[in-house]
């Protein structure tokens, strides 16, 4: 056993090697991320002040329940004075906390504002969308901008400062894990993760036949699962750091927008922080490795098929276009492993699964038996996959 | 050290052509410091023989033992007594000579003492020290021929299979080639090659199998074939043995 890991590790570091000296690799792995999000973001930011822009000429409706006396009236004033604007078109509803909420859930308000605690402190309510994040802002900002307003009149009116205190507002993280901010980024890095992977998967399949030391593999005193295993332990790596270089470079440009630029109003620094646990984390890192290997697995089953790297680079668009677009579904509310509406067979879809596992391991840390089914799904996937694509390296052929 | 082929057949299945053999029925057996050459016109079966005696096909029939290891039942323990090289293998393009010699060195389980020493002395002795550090893409057809013996003889086999091993090389490098046999003869490692050049197999075997058609038509020395055929030279003979083969297919 000592020596299969010895033999495992040897070919594993020279896979590593000869790949990460190919300039499509380096180009994939490295260059690429560093950018790539660089534009995307210029783009970003742009479409995002764009949407500001454009939210804020539509009503805004506020639900409010269960508020002091006080707070009622400090809001009432907030929005009327951001209505003198004339740019503000927020309304009030005085309601229940039953009826706020059932509004909120068919989107016919926007948010809804409570006092949960009795002390003071405003609770927001925000519905299910990607927009979520800016309403909050916009109300907080109708808020400020009062506040900001009663400090001014009454330097004007009495010339001393009175000591006006800013409303504490108590934003409730969002309910739906779809909409998770880094859960999100993480799906990018997932997706760029099958670039990661394409390429090294080309040189320790197909290369090895267009380039003829493949018949010099197969004489090595080293069992075909050692080498099957090297090969798939180094392409993950590979898909692994690609997607965490994405994953980084992401977080890398926001984190140099919001502190830089500061017009991001829908994403604030705050949000960057992670609310994981370090369970959390570590759920979120296996889950990770098992979608790097699940990954790695298919793209050298493809890859095993070609003869030269032109046709491998053709076929590889197909798992990567699946790759992109079936974890995309864990974005959907409605796509869910657990709760009400459960479709608990998802767990055996591959790719999806292991998505909404990760999905949930971002709002609990608790580990649920469908996410044990899904990795264990995947990993058989990934087993079955890797043998196949071994059998079709190694096979004596005509 | 020897090596035993015993009724050895391979099986291939083709949609054109449906079930066929590229070699049937081959027995014979290499002696330490002897070469043994098998000689035969192009698609004879010689490659697919070497392949199945080098444990990259698994045979359909018959088996093989090197130093009395089944290659069918233990093909693992039998290439770490044989070393294998083809005119068509392939280097690892992006790794320099060294690297491509430590790498299979290590796989063999060479101690890295050993290994460094084997290296040097494989440098030396095929002189191309000056490019072991160099990337094997940036090598001349006759250094990467070099690199390839050196790989295949780095965990000092003694059992060296060489298929067509000249094919493609200039005559320098094609001497250097029939020199490093003698040499590996000389030290008592037991040769097998392939080879449809008469002028080769004259100079380096001391036994010929003379292949055509997947079957082994006959074995012996240079003399020997021309006295089982009556012809004066090996080529002459050669010819006559494959004709024949050939009639007599013909008429079956």
């Amino acid at each position: 056993m000592k020596k299969f890991f010895r033999h495992l590790g040897l070919v594993a570091r020279k896979e590593l090697q000869h790949s990460f000296r190919d300039r499509d690799v380096f180009m994939y792995t490295v260059l690429i991320p560093c950018l790539v999000y660089p534009f995307l973001s210029f783009v970003g930011v742009e479409f995002t002040l764009l949407t500001q822009a454009a939210s804020k000429e539509k009503p805004f409706k506020v639900a409010c329940y269960g508020l002091s006396p006080v707070n009622l009236v400090y809001i009432k004033n907030a929005i009327n004075n951001a209505q003198k604007s004339g740019k503000d078109k927020t309304e009030l509803l005085e309601s229940n906390e039953k009826s706020a909420r059932a509004m909120l859930h068919k989107r016919e308000v926007n948010l809804v504002v409570a006092e949960e605690a009795k002390n003071g402190v405003l609770d927001l309510y925000v519905g299910h969308s990607f927009d979520a994040f800016m309403q909050t802002e916009r109300f907080k900002e109708i808020l400020e901008v009062y506040h900001r307003q009663q400090i001014k009149d009454s330097l004007q009116q009495t010339g001393s400062l009175n000591a006006y205190r800013s409303k504490m507002v108590n934003s409730h993280p969002l309910k739906q894990e779809s909409y998770s901010l880094h859960f999100v980024m993480l799906l990018v890095s997932i997706m760029m993760m099958s670039v990661g992977v394409c390429y090294p998967s080309i040189v320790v399949t197909t290369e090895e036949f267009e380039r003829k030391t493949i018949e010099s593999t197969q004489l090595l005193p080293v069992s075909r699962s050692a080498l099957i295993l090297a090969k798939l332990a180094s392409v993950a790596l590979f898909g692994i750091f690609t997607g965490a270089v994405n994953f980084f470079s992401i977080i890398a440009v926001f984190a140099l927008l919001i502190y830089t630029a500061g017009k991001l109003q829908t994403i604030s620094a705050s949000e960057l922080n992670s609310l994981l646990t370090p369970v959390q984390i570590a759920e979120v890192a296996v889950s990770y490795l098992v979608m790097g290997l699940l990954l790695s697995s298919l793209m050298m089953l493809v890859t095993s098929f070609c003869r030269t790297v032109r046709s491998a680079q053709n076929w590889v668009a197909i798992p990567m276009l699946v790759v992109m677009l079936v974890p995309s579904l864990s974005l959907l509310p409605s796509v869910s492993m657990s709760g009400a509406h459960a479709q608990p067979y998802l767990a055996l879809v591959p790719f999806l699964g292991l998505a909404l596992t990760l999905r949930q391991f971002f709002t609990s840390a608790e580990v649920s038996a469908i996410q044990i089914v899904a990795i264990a799904a995947s990993l058989v996937y990934t087993v079955v996959m890797a043998s196949l694509a071994g059998f079709l390296m190694f096979r004596s052929k005509a | 050290m020897s090596l035993k082929v015993q009724g050895v057949g391979k099986r291939f299945y083709d949609k054109g052509r449906g079930e066929f053999y590229g070699c049937k029925d081959i027995s014979f057996a290499v002696e330490p410091g002897e070469v043994f050459g098998l000689l035969g016109p192009n698609g004879a079966g010689k490659t697919t023989t070497l392949r199945v005696v080098s444990t990259i096909y698994a045979p359909t029939e018959g088996t093989a033992f090197i130093n009395e290891i089944d290659v069918s039942k233990d093909p693992q323990g039998a290439r770490r007594h044989l070393g294998f090289l083809s005119s068509t293998s392939g280097l690892y393009e992006r790794l320099t000579a060294r690297e491509i010699l430590q790498y299979f060195g290590r796989l063999c389980d060479m101690k890295e003492e050993l290994l460094n020493q084997r290296i040097d002395m494989l440098l030396e002795a095929l002189d191309f020290k000056q490019y072991a550090d160099t990337r094997v893409a940036k090598l001349s057809q006759g250094t990467r021929q070099k690199v390839s013996i050196a790989r295949s003889i780095i965990h000092d086999p003694l059992l060296i299979i060489l298929d067509e091993p000249s094919t493609g090389l200039d005559v320098l490098a094609a001497s250097a080639m029939h020199e490093f046999v003698r040499q590996e003869r000389q030290l008592g490692k037991c040769i097998l090659l392939s080879t449809h050049t008469m002028s080769e197999a004259e100079k380096l075997c001391d036994r010929i199998g003379v292949i055509s058609e997947g079957r082994l038509l006959a074995v012996g020395t240079v003399e020997e074939l021309k006295e089982l055929t009556g012809k004066a030279n090996l080529e002459e003979a050669f010819v006559k043995l494959v004709r024949k083969s050939e009639s007599l297919t013909n008429a079956q």
